[in-house]
């Protein structure tokens, strides 16, 4: 083959740990990319970035996060066209801005709503935020009659409860995060899981866990000297 | 006739090696390194020769690409400042038809945008930031410490104690005050945020009374 030897460097890893712990990580990638010979006029950086981001904006890659947009092109290779297809195909070194804070790490986000399994969070772009009742302010409970968490704050006098209400401000420490394959499975594992296909619930691809049980976590409201 | 062909044939050599210097001098420097080029793959081995013809055959189809140059953006650009610039580039590309199929940025773009402008990292700049870690430099803080100071700017000491690990040992009640001055003082509040620094203010006035 005439063109093989020019990937005799060994290939680079699909992505590498992001270097700096951060909200919104810069990790980087390496993948082909295929052009349509209709985009040819263009140029051929612009095509590849809206490829790019056509492929990975607002979708969470397994174990590095949610993709956010391109940063910037870092390396292209050779494109080549092949037999049969007159798309060109380039490798492409980029990188690509992630949402994936660390653990430990204070976010701030809104209130999406409250359920016996939890307080759901939002940050407008992420929504799969859960914050588990071990981990609320204590003592809390769950209030039926309006669906909503309330920590029984306890001041000299008497309890005092602070309702915690959809659309609230609420800070909180990301405690643990899950990834979930969701790719699609052969056919030879879907038949050894058809028991546990009574459950038709879309599970998300990417989850964090919170937890508001330390002093100035919570509503911000909560610790305003106002 | 053999002779003939001969004759003639090195009648043209020569004149053209008679010709050759008046030429070079005509045409320039150009044609010179292009026959010296010529010369150096001549004296090559016969298959180096043949795939630099293969290559040659493969540029044809090989997209301008050799090398293009990355789109470097400096280093200190915010994901703010990114998601900025990428709005208004989309904007002015707007009617192209090839933004179609490009819902998913657009969305987490936005929302993203949207979070981002919420936070006081809104009203930073390369600047300040850089001026803030040089003022940090002094606090023995790690970096994702002062990356959540820089993030959230924190008012309280209650705030400082959440993002820094330990603090109550690693800092005394007077460095965490010196901290929030130096958070306060360098990073800017944004022009809505400006009743809430003034009750701030107040606030470590109260303290510093009874000190």
């Amino acid at each position: 083959m005439g063109y093989s030897r020019h990937y005799h460097e060994a290939p680079l890893p699909a992505w590498e740990p992001p270097a700096q712990a951060a909200m919104f990580v810069l990790v980087e990638m390496v993948d082909t990319v295929r052009i349509p010979p209709w985009q040819f006029e263009r140029k051929l950086n612009d095509s590849i970035a809206e490829e790019l981001n056509k492929k990975l904006a607002n979708k969470v890659v397994y174990n590095v996060g949610l993709c956010i947009c391109l940063f910037d092109i870092t390396k292209l290779e050779d494109a080549y066209v092949f037999p049969g297809d007159g798309a060109s195909h380039t490798k492409v070194h980029f990188r690509y801005v992630v949402f994936h804070p660390f653990l430990d790490e204070i976010l701030i986000g809104k209130i999406k709503g409250c359920s016996p399994e939890g307080v759901h969070v939002s940050l407008g772009f992420f929504d799969d935020i859960l914050i588990p009742p071990e981990s609320l302010q204590q003592p809390a409970k769950f209030d039926d009659t309006e669906q909503v968490w309330v920590w029984e704050y306890e001041t000299e006098e008497g309890a005092h409860d602070l309702y915690m209400d959809t659309g609230e401000e609420i800070r909180f420490r990301v405690v643990d995060e899950s990834f979930v394959d969701t790719s699609p499975t052969g056919p030879s594992s879907a038949e050894a899981t058809s028991s546990s296909e009574e459950l038709p619930k879309k599970e998300a691809p990417y989850t964090l866990v919170g937890s508001i049980s330390e002093p100035g976590l919570g509503l911000l409201s909560w610790w305003t000297s106002s | 006739s053999a002779p003939g062909e001969g004759h003639r044939g090195q009648t043209a050599r020569g004149a053209r090696r008679r010709a050759g210097p008046d030429r070079r001098r005509r045409s320039g420097s150009r044609r010179a390194a292009r026959r010296s080029r010529r010369a150096a793959r001549r004296a090559e081995p016969a298959t180096q020769r043949a795939t630099r013809r293969a290559e040659r055959r493969w540029r044809g189809v090989r997209l301008l690409s050799w090398r293009l140059e990355a789109t470097r953006r400096g280093r200190h650009g915010s994901v703010f400042q990114l998601l900025t610039d990428l709005k208004e580039q989309r904007k002015e590309s707007g009617k192209n038809k090839h933004s179609s199929g490009q819902q998913n940025l657009n969305t987490i773009t936005y929302e993203t945008l949207k979070y981002i402008s919420k936070t006081p990292c809104r009203h930073q700049s390369p600047e300040i930031v850089r001026e803030f870690l040089t003022a940090m430099k002094s606090h023995k803080l790690t970096k994702a410490e002062k990356l959540q100071l820089l993030n959230h700017r924190p008012m309280t000491a209650v705030e400082i104690q959440l993002m820094v690990e330990e603090s109550e040992e690693r800092l005394t009640e007077e460095q965490i005050e010196a901290l929030l001055h130096t958070v306060t003082s360098i990073l800017p509040a944004g022009p809505e945020a400006e009743p809430k620094k003034n009750t701030n203010d107040d606030m470590t006035m109260d303290e510093e009374n009874p000190a």
